[in-house]
């Protein structure tokens, strides 16, 4: 079957995602991470409402997509600001809080 | 003339109260344009929270919306609607109150923005304690992340606001993405975003994948309601975000995703097979949140810190409920409910100690504690009875909280779990003595400490609700309960 296929591109872009996060150290990258594993999941939401063929699924994806993008926005302002002060931006560097 | 509302559609009554909200927060909005003074918009921002509590008495009178599913499912009247809405309300009216005396000191830029984002914030959340549909479930939660994040970074020019945001931000990020893959699957495997449909179809869902998407979702919501391990983004954003923007997010966000927990959990989730398995690993979670927290909490000497640590346990403690509520639903989640409102009516008083604080200029370190029972003695005596109150010490409603959920411990099987968290309560004591010791112990040379009306409002009424409420809590824990009665069954 086909989706099996798009169910496992799904999966792997998720783990993409996830070990990128883990392992990257600049926002930048993290948040494009996080926006990988929302989109595998968007896959597999599309994906399964054709399998079952019912339109929840893919409602679903069109609202996280509006979601992905108002976050990305949030993100990319928060990280500028960040870059203000400083002329690179890694996460090991945001370190003043602490405990 | 009482007024007949059976003739109104239910569907305009039971989405009143975020109706009335929506439309005084795109008020004060465009008010904001045309007017130079911004204070009296914080006063229509708590107008519109207290109109919506009223929409919300409306609505919530006996046969003025029948118990059911409105908005083409999206919406639910139901008990447990009415009351975690009400909640929320309180939360946001007693931040807004609290907030009223800080914000032009330190974001006058921003001033009615502040007040616009707690506002969609707790609009979010209230979509999220009132649907049944994991699609407006999650879209409450993003909502509500969202406009967190920024209020986490209001304060642009200070480094530390900043890298809370960042830090709230990322944590908050990755913790939906998880939650929407566990959805994702959840739906994969029903065919359906309906979460007492879900119900029915998991019977036929193969059972490892079922338990995988369970971790997932579990994960998803421990990271917003910042359960160990977690947790770790929270002392950090707590500790950097504008003070009272903390004490919002040791309220009200919590409590919304603990009202989705609770949906998802127990109407969605709730055949046999995983039912066991969700309820050991909320119980795993509970008691590494209980320990960690307090055990961290011990070491900290910024009061803001601290109580983030706090609040982790505090997550260890309604965990408890929750993990209960899979073998006594009524007596486990009625438990939950009546901690989330004690636990928001207490901290109400001590986030508006901190704010006053920072109102006089000074820090929210153990040092600044000092000598508060000389600086305002009132204020010092109100502080005790509310850390009295988070410890779980009788007459306060903290005490009856936690009775409530060690009662649903025991009645679960729990025996364990319910003792560990006597014994955390003991441990707590250690780092709220520490408060108390500075304040009444410690002499200081500082001029008295001014609250000014709306702070003193809240730890009033802070102070009051929690005698009242303690000594007063069979009516709410019953209604607690019934709130149940009604939840997918």
């Amino acid at each position: 079957m086909v989706e099996n296929g798009y169910l496992a591109l799904a999966a792997v872009l998720f783990a993409l995602g996830g070990v990128g996060v883990l392992l990257r150290r600049s926002p930048l990258i993290s948040l494009m991470c996080v926006e990988l594993m929302w989109n595998a999941a968007n896959l597999a939401f599309v994906t399964f409402a054709r399998m079952h063929g019912n339109m929840d699924g893919q409602v679903f994806a069109f609202l996280t997509i509006t979601v992905a993008a108002a976050e990305a926005a949030i993100g990319l302002a928060l990280i500028v600001l960040l870059f203000r002060r400083r002329e690179h931006v890694d996460v090991d560097d945001v370190h003043s809080l602490r405990g | 003339m009482p007024i007949d509302l059976s003739s109104v559609n239910p569907n305009l009554l039971i989405i009143l109260p975020p109706g009335v909200l929506a439309v005084f927060a795109l008020v004060v909005l465009v008010l904001d344009l045309y007017s130079q003074e911004k204070r009296w918009l914080a006063g229509l921002s708590l107008v519109g929270v207290l109109l919506s509590l009223v929409a919300l008495w409306f609505a919530s009178r006996p046969g003025a919306v029948p118990p059911g599913d409105y908005f083409g499912r999206m919406v639910t009247a139901d008990h447990f609607t009415f009351y975690m809405v009400a909640v929320l309300l309180v939360a946001a009216g007693l931040v807004i109150l609290f907030s009223m005396d800080w914000v032009p000191r330190r974001l006058p830029k921003v001033q009615v923005e502040y007040y616009e984002l707690v506002l969609f914030a707790t609009l979010g959340m209230m979509f999220m304690a009132a649907s049944r549909d994991v699609t407006l479930i999650y879209l409450g939660l993003e909502l509500s992340s969202q406009a967190s994040y920024i209020l986490a970074g209001l304060l642009r020019n200070d480094p530390r606001s900043n890298e809370a945001a960042l830090k709230y931000f990322l944590n908050g990020a990755l913790a939906s993405a998880v939650l929407l893959f566990g959805l994702s699957i959840l739906y994969g495997l029903t065919g359906t975003t309906y979460l007492p449909e879900m119900l029915v179809a998991l019977g036929q869902a193969p059972l490892p994948l079922l338990v995988t998407a369970m971790v997932f979702v579990i994960a998803g919501f421990g990271f917003k309601v910042a359960a160990a391990p977690f947790h770790l983004w929270a002392p950090d954003a707590y500790e950097g975000a504008p003070t009272p923007v903390s004490g919002f997010f040791s309220m009200a966000p919590k409590a919304a995703a603990w009202a989705a927990v609770l949906r998802v959990f127990l109407e969605g989730l709730s055949i046999p097979q995983v039912m066991d398995k969700w309820s050991v690993l909320y119980a795993v979670l509970s008691a590494s949140s209980m320990l960690i927290g307090n055990l961290t909490a011990l070491w900290q000497t910024n009061v803001k810190r601290m109580m983030a640590y706090s609040s982790v346990s505090h997550a260890g403690y309604i965990l408890v409920g929750v993990a209960a509520a899979a073998r006594a639903p009524e007596v486990g989640a009625g438990a939950v409910l009546f901690y989330l409102l004690s636990y928001i009516l207490t901290n109400a008083g001590i986030w508006a100690a901190l704010v006053a604080l920072e109102n006089q200029g000074e820090g929210t370190e153990m040092a600044d504690f000092r000598g508060l029972a000389q600086r305002n003695p009132a204020l010092a005596w109100s502080l005790l009875l509310l850390f009295v109150s988070l410890i779980g010490i009788p007459p306060t409603v903290g005490f009856f909280g936690k009775f409530f959920l060690f009662r649903a411990g025991v009645q679960a099987g729990y025996v364990w779990l319910a003792v560990l968290m006597a014994i955390n309560s003991a441990i707590s004591v250690g780092y709220y003595y520490a408060v108390v010791r500075n304040m009444f112990f410690e002499k200081t040379e500082k001029p008295r400490l001014e609250l000014g009306s709306s702070l003193q409002a809240v730890v009033a009424l802070s102070v009051l609700a929690v005698l009242v409420v303690g000594l007063g809590s069979s009516p709410v824990i019953q209604y607690a309960e019934a709130a149940l009665g009604l939840l997918g069954r």
